[in-house]
């Protein structure tokens, strides 16, 4: 549909997605991993909203860049 | 009607592209800017700020003070709680979502939806981890915290209906950058 070919891979919905859906998994593993280890209860959210901002940054810096 | 009309606009809005474009004939142009308005406005986060955050901090401090003088320090702690988490959550949200709309339009949808669900997942982990957490009985009041978000969570529902029925927001872009 675009005129420029070459920018059509920066709307693809599923690289956000990933990166959403990936960070929150990671990031809120690495949480509860460390819950566990550590005998805490706080780093699951923790992870979780870290992951999510991390994600949300590298969205918009991929659709600023495009 | 008009402000279910007005409502249903705002939350879509940043959907898709324009409905006039370049190659739209001179007729369907003409009428599109005639639809337009005159530009988006230099701080569209503004009435948002001033109808819905600003209220609802006001409303959960005030809960604050009455639990606080009330209930003791526990119901303070969970009074500034669950402002801060009502907030948080409704204005990151916002603030995500308006930047998508100026980023990347076309994804507002998936990426909305998407960290809108996120959100609520990270809301029940910390609800979850003060479950667990063994202080936490002990030293906020989750009565207090019940109370204040459901109290900020009413204020900002009827700021942002307000704000989204006196915010201005083009139908049609007339920079042409579709």
């Amino acid at each position: 549909m675009s005129d420029n070919p070459e920018r059509r891979p920066s709307g693809d919905p599923w690289v956000p997605f990933g990166y959403l859906v990936g960070g929150a998994a990671f990031y809120g593993g690495v949480g509860w991993l460390l819950d566990r280890w550590l005998d805490t209860s706080f780093l699951l959210p923790i992870g979780l909203l870290f992951g999510i901002a991390l994600a949300l940054y590298l969205v918009f810096k991929l659709y600023l860049n495009a | 009607m008009a402000l279910v009309h007005d409502f249903v606009l705002f939350f879509t809005s940043g959907l898709g592209t324009p409905l006039t474009c370049r190659n739209d004939p001179p007729e369907q142009s003409r009428i599109g800017r005639q639809m337009t308005t005159a530009g988006t406005p230099d701080r569209p986060l503004a009435p948002l700020v001033r109808l819905a955050l600003v209220p609802s901090v006001v409303a959960g401090l005030g809960c604050a003070a009455v639990a606080a003088s009330t209930a003791g320090s526990e119901a303070l702690w969970g009074a500034l709680l669950g402002t801060v988490l009502v907030t948080g959550f409704f204005w990151f949200g916002q603030v995500v979502l308006h930047a998508l709309r100026t980023i990347a339009p076309g994804l507002f949808l998936v990426v909305g939806l998407l960290t809108y669900t996120l959100q609520v997942v990270a809301l029940l982990a910390v609800f979850a981890s003060f479950q667990r957490g063994a202080g936490w009985a002990e030293q906020v009041s989750g009565t207090a915290l019940g109370v204040t978000v459901i109290v900020c969570t009413a204020i900002w529902t009827v700021g942002l209906v307000v704000a989204s029925h006196f915010s201005r927001v083009p139908l049609y872009d007339a920079s042409g950058r579709a």
